[in-house]
C-alpha cells in the first residue's frame, strides 16, 4: 500500500498569513481544502508558530484563542469535542501571556467582497519555555528573508525554471516558492515587508526585555522608599547597574509602570509606587 | 552522431555511443503514468564513464556487455552529466565484443555519496579505526573498519586487507559504495587507489536542516520541534550482533546471539525546512534526562503503554539531536545517538547567526 505523504507545516508570520490573498484551484476535487499561496510564495495547509497568548473566549462549543507572534495574530477555533482524550490541546489549561508552540490547519472564510480571513484548528498546542519563542521568532525570519532573496533573483530571469535558482544555492522549496510568488504577486511589495517584520522583531524583543525588567524596578522603588517621599531617579539608576539594566530600558520602564498605574512621580525625577 | 563520452556536453540529444556497461541496477517508482522499473548505473568507453538511467532496458542486459545506443540524451543531474536513455533510443546489444574502459571517478563529499554512483573518488580523515578477520569465497584476511569524516559528516569505510591509520587524511579513488542496514559505506581494497593527503577539519558539530537530508550520512546535528510522538514505544530485546529487533528473544540473522534490552521511542521533528522522523532508543533517552535510567525506563515501559512519561516531556520541545539518518520504509530517518533540550546561550546563538545570515 502507497503511503501518504506528511504535509510539513511551514512556519510563516502572521503578517505573511494576512497578506495572503490566493487559494490555489481545487475544483479537480472539492472534498480537499486548497492550499494557501501566500505572498512569499509558500503553498501552505498546515503552519507552525510560536506566540503568546493574548486572549481566550470560551463559547458554547467551542475555544478562541488569539495567539500573537512579533507581527500580528494568529486566531484559533479550538472544538471541545475534537480532541477529548489527547493531550495536545488543553485550551482550558491556557492562560493569557503564555508562550504556545502550535501546529494547526489553516480554515479560511471569504467574504463577499473575495476578502480571505483565516483560522487556525491546531493539532497541537502546547505551553513552551521563552526560548522556543526567540528560535522560531529569528527562523521565520530567516526562513522569509531567504526566499525574499529567492523572489529578486527569480524576478530577474528570463524564463521561470526553478533549476536556474537551485544553481544559486536556494533549496527546491525556496526556488519554488520564488516561482509562485513572481506568478501571484507581482505588484507586492517585499522591500517593506522585510523591513517591517526585521523592525517588528526587535522592538518584540525590546518590549520583552523591558516587560522582564519591570518588577525588578518596582520592587525597588518598593523596598526603598525609607522616608515615603519616594525614590530619586539618580539612585534607582544606580542600583540597577547590578541588575544590568541600562538608562534606556529603565527609562521606557517607568513610562510603562507609570501608564499602568504602579508608580507616580512624585516630584521631579521623584517615583513613588502606588 | 557517434559520440566519445569524454565529449558529452550537458543539454545534448541524438546522441549515439558504444559503450561498455559497468554496473546497471533496477528500480521502482511511481509516475503520472503509473507503477514503472528504471534501470540506472555507469556506462563507460575508452575515453571515461557516465551514469546513466534508462526508463526503458532490454532485460538481458548485464554488467560487461557493450552496447550500441542510438538517439541518447544528456542531460546535468545534481550537477554532474548524467545520459538519458528512453523510449527513443535504439538500445542494440553486441554480443562477445570487449572494450577497454578508462575508469574515472568523480570526487564527492560525503554527504553527496549514494548508490547511484557506485564507484567514486572520496577524501576524508579516517577515525575510530577496528579491525578483524574476514573469511569469505575467495580468500581470507584482515577487515579494518570505521568511519571516514569530512566536513559534511561521516560514513562507515571498510578496508580490506589494506591498514588504515587512524586520524590520518586520505584520498581513495575508485572506492565502491554500498548499502547495508540502510546505511550507506565505502569499501576499499589493494586495487583502491589510496593516498595519504593533509587535510583540515574544523573541530565542532556538523549541523544540517532537514531539507538537505538527501542520502544516508551519519554525525550530524539537526535542531527541530518535536510535532508529533508515536503511539508504540517501549521496551524491545535486540541483537548483540547486528542491533535489530529480536522478536520473540532471538534475532532472525543470528538466531544463536545474545539479546539485551532496549527502550524504542519514535517521533517527528520539524525545522521549518521540512520534517524527519526520529527514533532514538535507550542511550539517547538517557542523554535528554539523566533520570531517565534503566530501572526508570523499565518502570515507563511497563507502566504505560507507548511510555507516556516520556511522550509527555518531550511532544512540543525544542531538541538538539545527533544522529545518523538511514534509509527507510517512510523516508529518511534519523538514528538518534544523543539529544539534549536546545539551552539558552544555543538558542541566542543561533538567532544571532539567523538574523546575521542573511
Amino acid at each position: 500500500m502507497e503511503t501518504r505523504k506528511r504535509e510539513a507545516s511551514k512556519w510563516i508570520t502572521s503578517r505573511e498569513l494576512r497578506d495572503s490573498t490566493i487559494e490555489e484551484d481545487n475544483s479537480s476535487d472539492t472534498r480537499v481544502k486548497p492550499f494557501i499561496i501566500t505572498p512569499l510564495g509558500t503553498r501552505v495547509k498546515r503552519i507552525l508558530f510560536v506566540g503568546t497568548v493574548n486572549s481566550i473566549s470560551d463559547e458554547e462549543n467551542i475555544t478562541k484563542v488569539v495567539i500573537n507572534d512579533f507581527t500580528g495574530s494568529f486566531y484559533l477555533s479550538i472544538f471541545k469535542d475534537t480532541f477529548p482524550e489527547d493531550r495536545r490541546v488543553l485550551p482550558d489549561q491556557f492562560e493569557k501571556g503564555e508562550r504556545l508552540l502550535v501546529v494547526g490547519r489553516l480554515n479560511t472564510f471569504k467574504t463577499e467582497d473575495q476578502r480571505i480571513f483565516y483560522n487556525v484548528n491546531p493539532e497541537l498546542a502546547l505551553k513552551v519555555e521563552d526560548g522556543s519563542m526567540d528560535y522560531w521568532n529569528s527562523r521565520a525570519v530567516y526562513i522569509a528573508q531567504r526566499k525574499v532573496l529567492a523572489i529578486r533573483e527569480a524576478s530577474k530571469l528570463e524564463s521561470a525554471d526553478a533549476s536556474n535558482l537551485t544553481k544559486l544555492g536556494y533549496s527546491d522549496e525556496e526556488s519554488e516558492c520564488a516561482l509562485r510568488a513572481v506568478r501571484h504577486y507581482p505588484g507586492y511589495n517585499y522591500q517593506q515587508f522585510i523591513e517591517n517584520i526585521r523592525n517588528s522583531l526587535t522592538s518584540s524583543s525590546r518590549d520583552q526585555e523591558v516587560e522582564e525588567k519591570k518588577s525588578i524596578i518596582l520592587d525597588f522603588i518598593k523596598n526603598n522608599d525609607k522616608d515615603g517621599k519616594g525614590c530619586l531617579y539618580e539612585n534607582i539608576l544606580n542600583s540597577m547597574k547590578e541588575h544590568d539594566i541600562d538608562q534606556s530600558t529603565l527609562d521606557e520602564a517607568l513610562n510603562l509602570l507609570g501608564s499602568s498605574g504602579e508608580i507616580y512621580e512624585v516630584s521631579l525625577k521623584r517615583f513613588k509606587a502606588l | 552522431m557517434l559520440f566519445k563520452i569524454a565529449d558529452l556536453k550537458p543539454d545534448s540529444s541524438n546522441i549515439d555511443l558504444i559503450a561498455k556497461v559497468i554496473s546497471i541496477n533496477q528500480k521502482e517508482a511511481n509516475t503520472q503514468r503509473g507503477p514503472t522499473t528504471y534501470y540506472y548505473g555507469i556506462i563507460g568507453d575508452t575515453s571515461g564513464t557516465i551514469p546513466f538511467t534508462a526508463w526503458t532496458m532490454t532485460s538481458s542486459v548485464r554488467a560487461n556487455d557493450v552496447l550500441e545506443l542510438k538517439n541518447c540524451s544528456v542531460k546535468l543531474y545534481n550537477d554532474r552529466l548524467r545520459l538519458y536513455i528512453d523510449a527513443r533510443t535504439q538500445v542494440i546489444l553486441r554480443p562477445g565484443e570487449e572494450m577497454e574502459v578508462r575508469r574515472t571517478y568523480p570526487l564527492f563529499k560525503i554527504r553527496n555519496i549514494s548508490v547511484r554512483d557506485p564507484y567514486i573518488a572520496v577524501e576524508g580523515i579516517v577515525r575510530d579505526i577496528k579491525e578483524r578477520s574476514y573469511t569469505g569465497r575467495e580468500k581470507s584476511g584482515t577487515l579494518y573498519y570505521g568511519l571516514l569524516e569530512d566536513e559534511t559528516g561521516n560514513i562507515r569505510i571498510n578496508s580490506f586487507d589494506v591498514k588504515l591509520e587512524q586520524n590520518t587524511g586520505y584520498r581513495f579513488t575508485g572506492a565502491k559504495v554500498s548499502e547495508y542496514n540502510n546505511r550507506l559505506r565505502v569499501s576499499v581494497n589493494d586495487k583502491t587507489g589510496i593516498q595519504k593527503i593533509k587535510i583540515d577539519l574544523t573541530p565542532g558539530p556538523v549541523y544540517y536542516d532537514i531539507h538537505e537530508l538527501k542520502s544516508p550520512i551519519s554525525g550530524i546535528f539537526i535542531n527541530g520541534f518535536i510535532v508529533n510522538v508515536g503511539d508504540k514505544g517501549g521496551a524491545v530485546y535486540r541483537c548483540q550482533e547486528c542491533r535489530k529487533t529480536a522478536e520473540n528473544g532471538k534475532c532472525p540473522d543470528h538466531p544463536d546471539a545474545p539479546v539485551y534490552r532496549d527502550y524504542f521511542l519514535y517521533f517527528t521533528m520539524e525545522d521549518g525546512t521540512g520534517y524527519i522522523q526520529g527514533t532514538c532508543g535507550k542511550s539517547a533517552l538517557v542523554s535528554y534526562k539523566n533520570e531517565w535510567n534503566e530501572s526508570a525506563l523499565d518502570r515507563i515501559a511497563s507502566e504505560d503503554y507507548g511510555m507516556m512519561e516520556v511522550k509527555k516531556e518531550i511532544l512540543g520541545k525544542l531538541i538538539n539531536a545527533k544522529g545518523e539518518v538511514v534509509n527507510s520504509q517512510n523516508g529518511m530517518t534519523l538514528r538518534i545517538s544523543e539529544m539534549k533540550p536546545l539551552g539558552q546561550n544555543e538558542i541566542a546563538d543561533l538567532s544571532r547567526k539567523y538574523l546575521e545570515e542573511v
